[in-house]
């Protein structure tokens, strides 16, 4: 009987162990496998800006040259063209490009928001906004004030 | 299943606390060379931008140079946008929010790279979990934030190098990746940037990356 429960004990934690392996194994894959699909979707663009950083020419000169790359690839031949513009439905007025430069959270979160068409979650995004940028100048004030009061 | 003790939550909330004013605010001005990827499955066309980028602190201002695929510049000055041709003649001006105030510029300068801002934006640390891969650290979104459910931040050598942003059905709709950081003065600056977006619809893919760094 000893035996049977030591064998039932093994098993239980055995697969217990399979579980959390499992587990750890999601987690770190999660990463892995966004990061390939990214590398994957971005890698004619990469090609594209490997050449024009060895050597730097225009984009008519570009599409001459490597007619084949320009053409899979459907590289826009100007910046004035959907993402620069600063459309009316566009997040709080900016256009969607530069949220490409605001990398903080909500930043984020505003590009994510302005993919649907849901006016809660812009409503939400925008409260969060102001909350980030209040909580941001509480933070500088009480900086300056512990550094005031120790110099 | 390696579980941190409850220490580790404090510690971290230490270290940047003390990060943040060692080091934040010392440096003013940044400045790099920088190439944009994107592409957006929904969209016919696929976007490079490469140029030039100066970004001062203390004059809240931010200066694009841009060379390919065209010549312009964008200057954002305040919650002022410029926009100007190659000769340098202003084809408009439109006023916007706030925008440098959430750069990525200023968060490097300001080092505020440690957590991406959640503690500031209100996330709560919830969980954490040391991996051969990495430190993995799980927030909870604040009230106000009803669509995420959670937060996976994951930490290598104390460096940020992975966000996923998980809503309310499991659905990850956003991955974010620092890659290849160099130190510049004391800082660590990501020099690529890879995102991950997923709407209901589309998909975008976006890739920042940075050369020949400068910080005064």
């Amino acid at each position: 009987m000893k035996f049977v429960n030591f064998l039932f004990c093994l098993l239980l934690s055995s697969s217990l162990f399979a579980v959390d392996t499992d587990d750890k194994k999601s987690i770190s894959s999660m990463f892995e496998e966004g990061q390939e699909t990214i590398d994957i979707e971005l890698s004619q663009l990469n090609e594209i800006n490997d050449i024009l950083l060895n050597k730097s020419m225009s984009f008519d000169v570009l599409k001459e040259n490597h007619s084949a790359l320009v053409g899979e690839a459907n590289l826009s031949p100007a910046i004035s063209d959907g993402i620069f513009d600063n459309h009316p439905d566009s997040p709080l007025g900016v256009p969607a490009f530069w949220w490409g430069f605001c990398l903080g959270l909500i930043g984020m979160l505003v590009v994510y928001i302005s993919m649907d068409e849901g006016s809660d979650r812009k409503d939400q995004v925008q409260n969060a906004l102001y909350g980030c940028l209040i909580s941001g100048l509480i933070a500088l004030v009480l900086n300056l004030t512990v550094f005031s009061f120790i110099f | 299943m390696t579980r941190f003790s409850p220490k580790i939550i404090p510690c971290f909330i230490l270290t940047l606390f003390l990060s943040t004013l060692g080091l934040g605010q010392k440096y003013s001005q940044f400045e790099a060379d920088f190439s944009i990827l994107e592409k957006n499955t929904l969209k016919d066309s696929s976007y490079l931008v490469m140029g030039k980028v100066f970004y001062d602190l203390n004059k809240d201002r931010s200066e694009y140079k841009i060379n390919f695929p065209e010549t312009k510049t964008w200057i954002f000055k305040d919650s002022i946008m410029t926009v100007l041709d190659k000769n340098g003649n202003q084809l408009k001006s439109d006023t916007l929010e706030q925008i440098n105030e959430l750069s990525i510029f200023k968060q490097i300068l300001s080092n505020n790279m440690q957590d991406f801002g959640l503690l500031k934006a209100g996330f709560k640390l919830r969980d954490s979990e040391k991996l051969e891969q990495g430190v993995y650290l799980k927030f909870q979104a604040p009230d106000q934030i009803e669509f995420i459910e959670e937060v996976i931040l994951k930490k290598e050598n104390r460096l940020l190098t992975g966000l996923i942003f998980v809503d309310t059905e499991g659905k990850q709709f956003s991955k974010i990746y620092y890659q290849d950081y160099v130190r510049l003065k004391n800082l660590d600056i990501p020099t690529k940037i890879k995102t991950h977006l997923t709407g209901q619809e589309e998909e975008i893919f976006k890739e920042l990356q940075f050369r020949n760094l400068s910080i005064h």
